[in-house]
């Protein structure tokens, strides 16, 4: 959403007498990720970072809750031990393996033992997740987050994990044009299409890009896009 | 039950395109992608990433 609802948004947050966090999805990235196209929606993310749930609020049961928290840190970060200084600043920067060296030099009752096993578990969490991208065929998701999380787990052995991803996804003879087709996706979702005739362009992009990359990842990208920028103007008339 | 440790997080969804079409959901079991939500607020965590360790509900929610 657009900043200019906040003061609206406190004063419908108190309102509803709501107590918990609360944050703006901006752009909707976080709704179109999990397809949210209908409210109440809900996610539940457990202690390690991996989305166990999603669905209805109601419909959340008590065993899957338990389940989730089992293994979370007894503390939130902005209640860690001021000791742990160094560990946040780490963690803010992504720094994974400084995190984990600051993280040695706690004692337990700093909860540093615990803290090195959450930073390791998000560690796992971030290889699984590239590897699941690249499983999933989005190699232009892949190339961005391998990109990132090389320079994330810069000294960590998990480094390797990424750079074979890197190299599979380098020796993958069919993921350049993918690739390229994304780019072209990504570019005419950046734009805003305001006039009709740049939406007709689009669109006509689309179906091409569609066509091309039919049964990949990128034409599946376009296609969706294509369907959206039709119902935009279904809704138009 | 440790209720605790889970954490609430309620997203303001006002750019969601309600009545789209329903698709696929993403497969559980899958990691979180890296999270931007700005303005955090009833809460000491100043982005996402704070939530580090914890089980986290989220909640999408929006108003007209």
């Amino acid at each position: 959403m657009t900043d200019e609802g906040v003061a609206e948004t406190v004063k419908w947050v108190e309102e509803k007498g709501a107590k918990y966090a609360y944050g703006y999805d901006k752009g909707g990235k976080l709704s179109s990720y999990f397809k949210v196209s209908g409210i109440p929606a809900a996610v539940l993310v457990d202690a390690k970072g991996i989305v166990v749930w999603q669905g209805h609020p109601a419909s959340l049961s008590e065993a899957l809750i338990e389940k989730a928290v089992a293994g979370a840190l007894p503390k939130p970060q902005w209640e860690w031990a001021p000791s742990t200084k160094a560990v946040k600043a780490a963690l803010l920067k992504r720094q994974y393996k400084t995190a984990l060296d600051e993280c040695a030099k706690l004692t337990e009752a700093d909860s540093g033992p615990a803290i090195a096993q959450a930073i390791r578990t998000i560690v796992e969490s971030r290889v699984a997740g590239l590897k699941a991208t690249y499983a999933s065929g989005d190699y232009l998701g892949t190339e961005t987050a391998a990109a990132a999380l090389a320079k994330e787990l810069a000294g960590l052995p998990e480094k390797d994990a990424v750079a074979a991803v890197q190299a599979e996804l380098d020796a993958n003879k069919d993921a350049p044009a993918i690739v390229k087709a994304q780019k072209q996706i990504a570019k005419l979702r950046a734009a805003e299409l305001s006039k009709r005739k740049e939406q007709d362009a689009a669109m006509e992009d689309l179906a091409k890009i569609a066509k091309a990359q039919a049964g990949n990842f990128a034409g599946k990208q376009a296609e969706e896009f294509l369907n959206e920028l039709k119902e935009r103007r279904r809704n138009e008339r | 039950m440790n209720i605790r440790n889970a954490f609430l997080v309620g997203l303001l969804a006002l750019s969601t395109a309600f009545g789209a079409a329903p698709a696929a959901a993403q497969a559980p079991g899958t990691p979180l992608p890296p999270v931007n939500l700005e303005g955090l607020a009833q809460t000491g965590a100043k982005t996402y990433d704070d939530f580090m360790g914890r089980a986290v509900l989220l909640e999408f929610f929006a108003y007209w």
